[in-house]
C-alpha cells in the first residue's frame, strides 16, 4: 500500500491544505515545516486518516470538534485505489469522496486489518525509539535474537517487557523468600491452621467436662449431709452441757416455795398503792393548816382601802378636756397674726381692681367668674391668631403665581405651526422594511443564478456525449438507472459466460493437443493393434473360411463371392493370411495390452473433448446471438436520449451525473422564478411609499428602480414630523400642569380667608362679658385678663382667712362651759378656778383615785383564789381515807400496823416465783425447742461428766474432715462450670476455618496470576530465540549493507559471534575484518545499527508481503551531516520500493537531498 | 390453620469459599453467615409462631469437628422450646459421619429420626403424622423412599427425605429414588433436603427442595432461604419462600464493547452494581464480575488487572455491600489476534506461537519448572477447589492460552507506544 494523497481539509493549522505524494515510485517524501508550521499536527493528521482521530485531540484550535476533516487516497499493489474521507466522529467517520459514509471495513484491503499500535510500531519510527533501540543493544551487550525482535516489532524495550514480568512474578513468589505475596499467604495459612487446631472444641472434651461436673456434683451433696446430721448431734450435746446446772437450781427454788406455807396474794400495784394513799393524807393535813392562815391576812389588808368612785366615773371627760387646754392656748396665739393679714390681702385686691375696672367695687368682682374661668381657653384662641393670618398670605401669593404660570403656556401653544398627518406613510414604509434589503437579495440572487447557470453548461459540456441546451437537458427523457442496472448485470452475465466459455475453449484445445501428442507418441512407436482391426480381420477369416467350406466340403461354386474376398490371390492363401494376420494381433493385442489401453483412452479422450468443443462452439453462437439482441436493446434504450451509449457501467455514472446536473439545473430555474417574484414585489413596495410621499407633497422624490432611496427620503420626512409631534405633545401637557395649579391655588385662598372669619366670630365671643373694648389687641386682651385674675384671687384668700378667726373665738367659750359643768359634779368646792387651773386639778385627783381602786382590786382577786384552793384539799383529803381503809379489808388487816408483815410475806412469795420462771426460760433457750421434760429425761440418761469429750471428738471431724472436703469439691464444681462456659457455642473456629478459606483465595488467584506472568515471560523468551533463528540470516544479510552505506564504509557489515557464556551476539566488522562489539560502538553508530535493522526487516518482509509506508520522523538529527544523507540514500533506495514518509523540521537535511544518488525518489513537500 | 418451616441444608459453621479479605473491609459482614441465616430462620419460626419446623438432613459439614457449632444449634433449639415450636430433623450425609449429630443433648422439643428403619411421629393434637429416616452412613445408596411407613388417613402425612432423587448436576446420588416412588406413598407434603437449589418438583402433592438457608460459594448463587408452609382445613393453601440469607451470591456480566473510555468502563460497572443490589434488596452481595465484548478498552485493561480488579473492588465497597469474589477479564480486541498472525512480523510470530503452543499441565511445568515448587510448597487445601489452580483442565487451558497473549501484546504494544 501506499499513500498517494493527503488532504489537510481542516485540521489543526491547516485549511484545505494537500499533499501530494503522487510520485512514479512508492518514493521518498520528506514533510519539511519549522516549529509551530504544522508538522506534528500533519503527523496526527496521518494517523487519524488511517486510524481515526483520538478520542482527545490539540488540533482543535483552530476548528472544533464537528469540522475536523481529513482526506486522503490510497493505492495497494493491485493498483486498486481508495479515495475517502475521515471525520472526528465515533461512528460513520469514514466518508467516500460523496460523503457518504463508508464501513470501517472499507480500508481492510489496503491495511490488513493493522491495528493502529501494531501499524506505527511496524510502519513508524520515531527518534525516541531509536535512541532507545540503539540503548537496548547495548544493554542486551549485542544479544542477537532480542535486537533483530526489537527491529522485526519495532519495539525497542523488550527487555522491560521480559523484565517486569519476572519482576512481578518475583513479587509473586520465590522458592525461598518470606516476603513475595504468596509466600506470605502460605506463612499466613498454616499459622491461621494452627489457631483453627487450638479453637477448636472437641465432643469427647466437651462430654468429659459435663460429666465429671454431674459427678462432683453428686459428691458434694452427699457430704453436705453427714456434715448437717453431726452438727445436730453436737448441737445437742452442748445443750446438755449448759441445762444441768439450771436444772439443780430449778429444784432448790420449788422446797423454798413449798417452806413458806400460806399466803395472802396481794395484787401486783399494792404496795405502791398503799404508799401514796399514805402520803396524800399527810399532805393535804398540812395545806389546809396553811391557807386558813392567809386568807385572814388578805381580809384585813383590803378593809384598810378608801377611793372617790365618782371622779373615776367621769375619768374619759377630764382626759378630754386636758387635751382641749392645749388647742385652746394655740387659738390666741394665733388669732391677731391673722387678722393683720386678712386686712393687708383686702388693700391689695382694691389696688389691682383700680388699674383695670375702675367702675366696679371689690365686692362686685364676684360677677368676672365665669369669664376668667374661660381664661385657658382664650389663651389658646389668641396664640392660634398668628398662623391663621399667615397662611391667608401665603394662599394669596400662590393664586398670583399660577395665575401668571397658565397665561404664558397658553401663549405658547397659540404660537405652535401646524402640522401634517403622515400614519399612512409609516405604515408603507413598515411594509417595505418588513421585506429586508430586498435590492442586495436581488443582486446577490440574479449573481449565483448567473453563475450557477455557467457551471451547469460547463458541467454538461463536461460530461458529454449529449449536445443541448440546459432547458432541453431538463426535458430530456432518460432512461432508469434500475434499467442500466439490469443491462449491466446482464453484461456482467454475458461477459462472464463469454470468459467461461473462452477459458474452457482454451482447456478443451490444450487438452487436445496434449492427447493427440500422446496419441502420436504412441502411434510413433508401432501401430497399435487395436479390437477393431482384430475383429475385422476375424470376419474376414470366418469368410474365408465358410468359403473354403462351402467350396470344399459342399463342393460349391464360389467364384461369384471369391471375387469380392480375394480378387487377386488364392483363397488358401488368403485365408491362411488373415489366420496369421488374426493370431499375430491377438498376441499383440495381448503383449501391448497397456499401449493398446492407453491408445483405447487417448482415442476416446480426443473423441469427448471434440465433443465438447463443438458443445462450446455452439454455446459461443448462442451468447453471440444473445450478445447482439443486448446491444440491440441496450442501443435502442439510448434512441430516445439521442447518443451512442458506452457500455452499462460507464453510463451509471453519466447518467449519475446528468442526474445530479438535471438537480442543479432545476435549483437554478427555480431561482429565476423567485428573482421574477421579488422584482414585482419590489416595484409594488416603491409605489406604495411615492403615493403617500406625493399625498404629503413632498418635493423632487427619486425615480431609480431600487427601492432603497425612496425608503431613505420616507423616513426622513417621519422622522421629522415624529419630533415636532413631540414638541406639541410636551406644551399640552405644560398647559394642563398649569390650570391644575391654578385651579389648586383658587381653592386654597378661599380656604385661608375662611378660617380667619371663623377665628374673629369666635374670638369676639370669647371676650364678651369681660367689658373691654372692640379696638384692643389680642395681646392686651390676654395681659388684663392677667390682671383681674390677680384680683380675684385675692379678695378669695382674705375671705378665707375671715372663717378661720371666727372658729378660734368659738372654741375657747365652749371649753369654759364644759369646765364648769364637770367640776360642779366631782368638785363643787373648786368651782370658782380659772379655767387652765381647774383642768389640771381635775387631772390630779383622778390618777390618785386610780391607784388605790387598783390595789383593791388585786387584794380581792388573791382571797377568791385562796378559797378555791382550800375547798378542794378538803375533797382530796376525804377520798384518801376511803382508799386506806379499802386497801386494810383487801390485806384481811383489822389495822395499819398489821398491813406491814402481811406485805413482806407476800414478797417472798413472789421472788421464788419469779427465779423459778426465770430458770424454765433459760431451759427453753438452750433446749431450742426441746420440752423441759425431755431435756431433763437425756440429762438422766448421760453421764455429765463424758459429755466434754465427746463434744470435742465431733467438732474435730467436722472442721478437719468434712468442711475441707466440700470446699474442695466446690472450687473443682466452679472451674468446671468456669470450662464449660467457655464452651459456649462460639463461632471462633469457624471465624479462623472462614479467614483461612479468604486466605486460600487470595493464593489461588496469586498462584493463577504467578503462573500467567511466568508463562509470557517463558514463552516472550522462546519466541525471541525461534525468530532469531529464523531470521538471522536473512536480515543480518540485508542489515550488513545498510549498516555499511550509513556507516560510509567505517564499519564493513554486521557478524554474528558468540559471547561468553556461548549466546549469539551482533558484532560489527571494520575494513581488515577488526570485530566490534556493540560495547565499543559510538551511541550514534548503534542508533544506525538500530535503523540498519529496522530497514532490513522492512525489506526482508517486502519479499513476500505486501509494501506499507514506513513513517520516520525526525530520527536523523542526531547523525552528523554525512551519515544523515548516507541514511537518507539509504531511505530513498528502499522507497523505491517502499513509500517512506519522513517528517522533519532540520532544514539542513533538505539541503542534502540534492546531494543524494537516487535523487528522483526524493519529494520535498514545504508545509 | 396450622404453619411449619420447611428447611434443609444448613451447613452450619461452613466457611464461605472464594472471598478475599482486604485492609480494612468490613469482614464481620461476611463472617458467620450460616450462622446469622440460620438466626434469620430461627426469627422467622418465632415470628410467625409456627407450629414447627422441619430440618431435612446436613446440619453441619462432614468433616467440621467444633462442638462449638453443636452448642449453637442446641441453643437455638432451646429458643424454639421455649416458643413451645417442635422441631423434626433427619440427618443427612454430611450429618452421618458427623461425631456432634451423635453426642449432641438436644432439648425435648428436638425430634431426631433414627437412621435404623424408617418411622412415624404423630401430633394428635393438629393432627399431623411425620415420617423419616436419618442416613446410617455418609454414602446411602439404597432407595430409603420404599420402605417408608405407607399413608395413615385422619392425618396430614408429611414426608422428611434427604434426597438427591435421580440424580441433580453437583450432588452426590444419594438415596436415589423416582418422583414416582415418592407419588406413589400419597403423602400430602414431602420435605425434601440434600439438593441445595430451590425446587419444586410437584404441586399435588407438594414436593419441595427448599435450598439451602445460606450461599457459600459462587456455585450457591441467587435468593437462599427456607419454605414455609400453610394448611388449612387439613389441605395446603399457600407454600411461600423465604428469603433468609444474608450474604448473596451472584454472577455480573458486563458488555463492554461500547465502552471507549476507561471511564466509561466504570461507569458501566458501577451501573451494572447498582442493578445487581437492586435485584438482591440491597443485601450483601459476593460478587463475580465476568467483562465481556470486543472493546477499544481492551488492552487498557490487560495491562493492568491486578489494580483494575482494586478499582472496581472500590466501586463494590464505595457501594456499601458488594464484596468482589473475582474479576474475569474476558474481553477480546476489536480485532482479531488471528488476523495479526497473518503477517510476518515478530509479533505475528508471537501470537502463532502462542497459538500453537501445546499446553498441557506437564508441558506447563516443564516450561515453567518453578510451579513445580510453588505446587509442593501451597498447603494441600489448595486443591479442595474445583478448578485447580496449578493443574489446568484444558478448557482452562485455552483461557490460560488466551490470556497469555493478551497480557503479552498489551505489553509490547504498550512498551512501544510509550518510547
Amino acid at each position: 500500500m501506499r499513500l498517494k494523497r493527503l488532504q489537510l481539509k481542516a485540521v489543526g493549522p491547516f485549511t484545505d491544505r494537500t499533499l501530494n505524494f503522487n510520485s512514479n515510485v512508492p518514493g521518498l517524501h520528506i514533510i519539511y515545516g519549522p516549529n509551530e508550521a504544522g508538522k506534528s499536527s500533519s503527523l496526527r493528521a496521518l494517523k487519524a486518516l488511517l486510524y481515526g482521530f483520538d478520542h482527545q485531540t490539540p488540533d482543535n484550535f483552530l476548528h472544533n470538534y464537528e469540522q475536523l476533516l481529513v482526506g486522503g487516497c490510497l493505492e495497494n499493489s493491485d493498483g486498486e485505489e481508495l479515495v475517502f474521507w475521515r471525520r472526528k466522529k465515533r461512528l460513520g467517520d469514514l466518508l467516500d469522496e460523496a460523503g457518504t459514509p463508508l464501513p470501517a471495513s472499507a480500508l481492510t484491503p489496503f491495511l490488513h486489518g493493522l491495528e493502529p499500535e501494531i501499524f506505527a510500531s511496524l510502519f513508524g519510527i520515531d527518534h525516541d525509539a531509536l535512541v532507545h533501540g540503539g540503548e537496548e543493544i547495548l544493554a542486551q551487550k549485542g544479544e542477537v535474537g532480542q535486537a533483530l525482535f526489537a527491529a522485526g516489532s519495532g519495539i525497542s524495550s523488550l527487555r522491560q517487557v521480559i523484565d517486569q514480568l519476572e519482576q512481578e512474578a518475583a513479587e509473586l513468589f520465590k522458592a525461598s523468600g518470606q516476603k513475595p505475596e504468596i509466600n506470605r499467604a502460605i506463612t499466613s495459612f498454616k499459622e491461621l491452621k494452627r489457631e483453627f487446631k487450638a479453637a477448636i472444641l472437641s465432643c469427647k472434651d466437651w462430654q468429659d467436662n459435663y460429666d465429671t461436673l454431674n459427678r462432683a456434683k453428686k459428691d458434694r451433696t452427699r457430704l453436705e449431709e453427714e456434715r448437717d446430721s453431726k452438727n445436730r448431734e453436737l448441737r445437742r450435746l452442748e445443750r446438755l452441757v449448759q441445762a444441768i446446772p439450771e436444772l439443780a437450781a430449778l429444784s432448790s427454788y420449788r422446797q423454798e416455795l413449798r417452806a413458806l406455807g400460806e399466803v395472802v396474794v396481794l395484787p401486783k400495784d399494792f404496795a405502791e398503792n398503799h404508799r401514796r394513799t399514805a402520803q396524800t393524807i399527810r399532805e393535804a393535813e398540812l395545806q389546809l393548816e396553811k391557807d386558813s392562815e392567809r386568807c385572814k391576812k388578805l381580809e384585813v389588808q383590803r378593809q384598810a382601802l378608801i377611793f372617790n368612785q365618782k371622779l373615776l366615773d367621769c375619768a374619759a371627760g377630764v382626759d378630754a378636756l386636758h387635751q382641749r387646754l392645749g388647742e385652746y392656748k394655740k387659738g390666741l396665739k394665733d388669732r391677731p397674726e391673722r387678722e393683720g393679714m386678712r386686712i393687708s390681702l383686702r388693700k391689695e385686691a382694691a389696688l389691682l381692681l383700680q388699674q383695670v375696672r375702675p367702675d366696679l367695687t371689690l365686692d362686685a368682682l364676684e360677677s368676672l367668674g365665669p369669664v376668667l374661668a374661660r381664661k385657658k381657653s382664650i389663651q389658646r384662641l389668641g396664640a392660634g391668631h398668628e398662623a391663621i393670618s399667615q397662611q391667608l398670605l401665603q394662599a394669596e401669593k400662590q393664586f398670583r403665581a399660577a395665575e401668571q404660570d397658565y397665561q404664558g403656556t397658553m401663549q405658547s401653544l397659540a404660537a405652535m405651526p401646524a402640522r401634517q398627518n403622515s400614519s399612512s406613510l409609516l405604515a408603507a414604509v413598515k411594509i417595505a422594511q418588513k421585506e429586508g434589503d430586498i435590492d442586495a437579495l436581488l443582486d446577490r440572487k440574479r449573481h449565483e443564478t448567473t453563475e450557477g447557470k455557467k457551471a451547469c453548461q460547463a458541467e454538461l459540456k463536461r460530461i458529454g456525449r449529449w449536445t443541448g441546451d440546459l432547458q432541453q437537458l431538463m426535458e430530456l427523457s432518460l432512461p432508469l438507472p434500475e434499467t442500466i442496472l439490469q443491462f449491466e448485470n446482464q453484461d456482467g452475465i454475458l461477459a462472464e459466460t463469454q470468459r467461461e466459455l473462452d477459458k474452457e475453449q482454451k482447456n478443451l484445445v490444450q487438452e487436445l493437443s496434449k492427447a493427440q501428442i500422446e496419441i502420436k507418441k504412441i502411434t510413433y512407436a508401432g501401430e497399435i493393434p487395436s479390437e477393431k482391426s482384430l475383429n475385422e480381420t476375424r470376419k474376414k477369416r470366418e469368410q474365408g473360411w465358410q468359403l473354403l467350406r462351402r467350396q470344399w466340403l459342399k463342393q460349391e461354386d464360389i467364384t461369384g463371392d471369391l471375387l469380392n474376398y480375394a480378387p487377386d490371390r488364392p483363397l488358401a492363401e488368403t485365408y491362411e493370411s488373415y489366420v496369421e494376420q488374426a493370431d499375430g494381433l491377438a498376441d499383440r493385442l495381448r503383449h501391448e495390452a497397456d499401449r493398446v489401453a492407453s491408445a483405447a483412452s487417448l482415442r476416446a479422450q480426443v473423441e469427448i473433448v471434440q465433443t465438447r468443443l463443438e458443445d462450446n462452439d455452439l454455446r459461443r453462437t448462442v451468447l453471440l446471438q444473445k450478445r447482439q439482441k443486448l446491444d440491440a436493446a441496450w442501443n435502442k434504450l439510448w434512441q430516445p436520449v439521442d447518443i451512442a451509449p458506452l457500455s452499462p457501467k460507464e453510463m451509471t455514472g453519466w447518467l449519475a451525473a446528468m442526474d445530479r446536473l438535471r438537480y442543479r439545473t432545476g435549483d437554478l430555474i427555480k431561482k429565476e422564478q423567485e428573482i421574477k417574484n421579488d422584482v414585482q414585489r419590489r416595484q409594488n413596495l416603491r409605489l406604495a411609499v411615492i403615493e403617500e410621499l406625493e399625498l404629503l407633497n413632498v418635493p423632487e422624490i427619486p425615480q431609480a428602480e431600487a427601492l432603497g432611496p425612496i425608503l431613505v427620503l420616507a423616513e426622513t420626512i417621519l422622522e421629522r414630523s415624529a419630533r415636532q409631534q413631540a414638541a406639541e405633545e410636551k406644551l399640552t401637557e405644560k398647559r394642563e400642569t398649569a390650570k391644575n395649579h391654578l385651579k389648586q391655588a383658587k381653592e386654597d385662598l378661599v380656604h385661608a380667608q375662611e378660617a380667619m372669619g371663623r377665628w374673629q366670630d369666635q374670638w369676639r365671643k370669647m371676650i364678651s362679658g369681660l367689658g373691654l373694648t372692640n379696638d384692643i389687641t389680642v395681646y392686651e386682651a390676654i395681659d388684663l385678663i392677667d390682671v383681674l385674675q390677680n384680683c380675684f384671687d385675692r379678695a378669695e384668700k382674705a375671705a378665707d382667712l375671715r372663717k378661720r378667726i371666727d372658729g378660734i373665738d368659738r372654741d375657747a367659750l365652749n371649753l369654759e362651759k364644759d369646765v364648769k359643768a364637770l367640776l360642779e359634779q366631782v368638785a363643787p368646792d373648786k368651782v370658782n378656778l380659772p379655767l387652765d387651773q381647774a383642768i389640771l386639778l381635775l387631772h390630779t385627783l383622778l390618777s390618785q383615785s386610780q391607784k388605790e381602786y387598783n390595789l383593791y382590786d388585786s387584794l380581792s382577786k388573791q382571797l377568791e383564789t385562796l378559797q378555791t384552793e382550800v375547798a378542794g384539799t378538803e375533797k382530796t383529803l376525804q377520798s384518801a381515807r376511803t382508799q386506806m381503809n379499802d386497801l386494810l379489808r383487801i390485806a384481811k388487816c383489822n389495822k395499819q400496823e398489821e398491813l406491814a408483815a402481811v406485805m413482806e410475806k407476800f414478797d417472798d412469795y413472789r421472788r421464788l416465783k419469779e427465779k423459778i420462771s426465770d430458770t424454765k426460760t433459760t431451759l427453753a433457750k438452750i433446749g431450742a425447742g426441746t420440752e423441759i421434760e425431755e431435756i431433763i429425761r437425756q440429762a438422766e440418761a448421760i453421764e455429765a461428766d463424758q459429755l466434754p469429750g465427746r463434744i470435742e471428738i465431733l467438732q474435730r471431724d467436722i472442721t478437719e474432715r468434712i468442711h475441707p472436703e466440700i470446699n474442695g469439691i466446690s472450687q473443682a464444681i466452679g472451674e468446671l462450670n468456669n470450662k464449660l462456659a467457655t464452651m459456649d457455642g462460639s463461632a471462633g473456629a469457624a471465624k479462623i476455618a472462614e479467614e483461612m478459606q479468604e486466605e486460600l483465595a487470595r493464593m489461588r488467584r496469586l498462584a493463577r496470576r504467578y503462573a500467567l506472568v511466568k508463562l509470557a515471560s517463558k514463552i516472550l523468551q522462546l519466541e525471541i530465540e525461534r525468530y532469531r533463528e529464523t531470521h538471522q540470516d536473512p536480515v543480518l544479510r540485508i542489515g550488513s549493507r545498510y549498516f555499511r552505506e550509513m556507516t560510509l564504509g567505517s564499519f564493513g557489515g554486521l557478524r554474528t559471534d558468540v559471547d561468553d557464556k556461548g549466546a549469539p551476539v551482533l558484532i560489527g566488522l571494520r575494513p581488515g575484518d577488526i570485530r566490534v562489539p556493540v560495547e565499543g560502538m559510538s551511541s550514534g553508530t548503534r542508533d544506525q545499527l538500530f535503523l540498519a535493522l529496522r530497514l532490513a526487516t522492512l525489506e526482508y518482509r517486502l519479499e513476500s508481503h505486501e509494501p506499507m509506508p514506513f513513517i520516520v520522523d525526525d530520527v536523523l538529527i542526531n547523525f552528523d551531516d554525512q551519515r544523515a544523507r548516507a541514511t537518507l540514500q539509504a531511505l530513498a533506495k528502499l522507497s523505491v520500493r517502499n513509500q517512506v514518509i519522513l517528517f522533519t523540521h532540520h532544514r539542513q537535511l533538505i539541503a542534502e537531498v540534492e546531494n543524494i544518488d537516487t535523487r528522483d525518489a526524493v519529494v520535498v513537500h514545504n508545509l | 390453620m396450622l404453619r411449619f418451616l420447611h428447611t434443609a441444608d444448613i451447613h452450619l459453621d461452613s466457611p464461605l469459599k472464594g472471598l478475599e479479605t482486604q485492609e480494612d473491609a468490613p469482614v464481620e459482614e461476611i463472617r458467620g453467615a450460616t450462622r446469622r441465616a440460620f438466626d434469620n430462620c430461627i426469627d422467622l419460626a418465632i415470628d410467625e409462631a409456627v407450629d414447627f419446623l422441619l430440618i431435612v438432613g446436613d446440619l453441619y459439614d462432614v468433616d467440621w469437628k467444633d462442638y462449638n457449632t453443636g452448642l449453637f444449634f442446641a441453643s437455638r433449639m432451646g429458643r424454639l422450646n421455649r416458643a413451645g415450636i417442635k422441631v423434626f430433623i433427619i440427618s443427612g450425609n454430611h450429618d452421618a459421619a458427623n461425631q456432634i449429630t451423635r453426642t449432641m443433648p438436644l432439648p425435648e422439643n428436638v425430634h431426631l429420626f433414627s437412621p435404623q428403619t424408617p418411622h412415624s411421629i404423630r401430633c394428635e393434637t393438629i393432627g399431623v403424622i411425620i415420617h423419616g429416616q436419618s442416613y446410617s452412613s455418609r454414602e446411602v445408596t439404597e432407595n430409603l423412599a420404599l420402605r417408608y411407613p405407607p399413608y395413615e388417613a385422619g392425618y396430614f402425612n408429611i414426608g422428611l427425605l434427604h434426597t438427591s432423587l435421580t440424580g441433580r448436576e453437583g450432588h452426590e446420588n444419594y438415596a436415589p429414588c423416582t418422583l414416582d416412588d415418592l407419588l406413589a406413598k400419597g403423602y400430602d407434603y414431602w420435605a425434601l433436603g440434600h439438593v441445595h437449589k430451590r425446587e419444586i418438583l410437584s404441586e399435588d402433592p407438594w414436593i419441595v427442595f427448599p435450598g439451602n438457608l445460606q450461599g457459600r460459594h459462587i456455585r450457591e448463587s441467587g435468593a437462599k432461604g427456607a419454605t414455609m408452609v400453610t394448611i388449612e382445613d387439613g389441605r395446603i393453601s399457600e407454600v411461600k419462600a423465604h428469603e433468609l440469607d444474608v450474604l448473596r451470591w451472584t454472577t455480573c456480566r458486563v458488555d463492554l464493547s461500547p465502552c471507549t473510555t476507561t471511564g466509561n468502563v466504570l461507569d458501566s460497572v458501577q451501573q451494572a452494581f447498582e442493578r445487581e443490589l437492586a435485584k438482591a434488596d440491597d443485601r450483601q452481595l459476593a460478587l463475580r464480575l465476568v467483562l465481556t465484548g470486543r472493546c477499544p478498552v481492551h488492552s487498557r485493561l490487560l495491562e493492568r488487572t491486578a489494580q483494575w480488579t482494586e478499582e472496581f473492588r472500590g466501586l463494590g465497597a464505595g457501594l456499601g455491600n458488594i464484596w468482589l469474589e473475582k474479576v474475569l477479564y474476558q474481553t477480546s480486541r476489536t480485532i482479531d489476534p488471528e488476523e495479526i498472525a497473518d503477517q510476518d512480523t515478530a509479533l505475528s510470530g508471537l501470537i502463532q506461537a502462542i497459538r500453537d503452543l501445546s499446553l498441557d499441565s506437564d508441558r506447563l511445568t516443564k516450561l515453567v519448572p518453578e510451579l513445580a515448587i510453588l505446587r509442593s510448597k501451597m498447603p494441600p487445601e489448595i486443591h479442595d477447589d474445583e478448578e485447580p489452580v496449578l493443574a489446568p483442565s484444558s478448557e482452562k487451558i485455552a483461557d490460560l492460552r488466551t490470556e497469555v497473549q493478551d497480557l503479552l501484546i498489551a505489553r509490547l504494544l504498550q512498551h512501544g507506544k510509550n518510547r
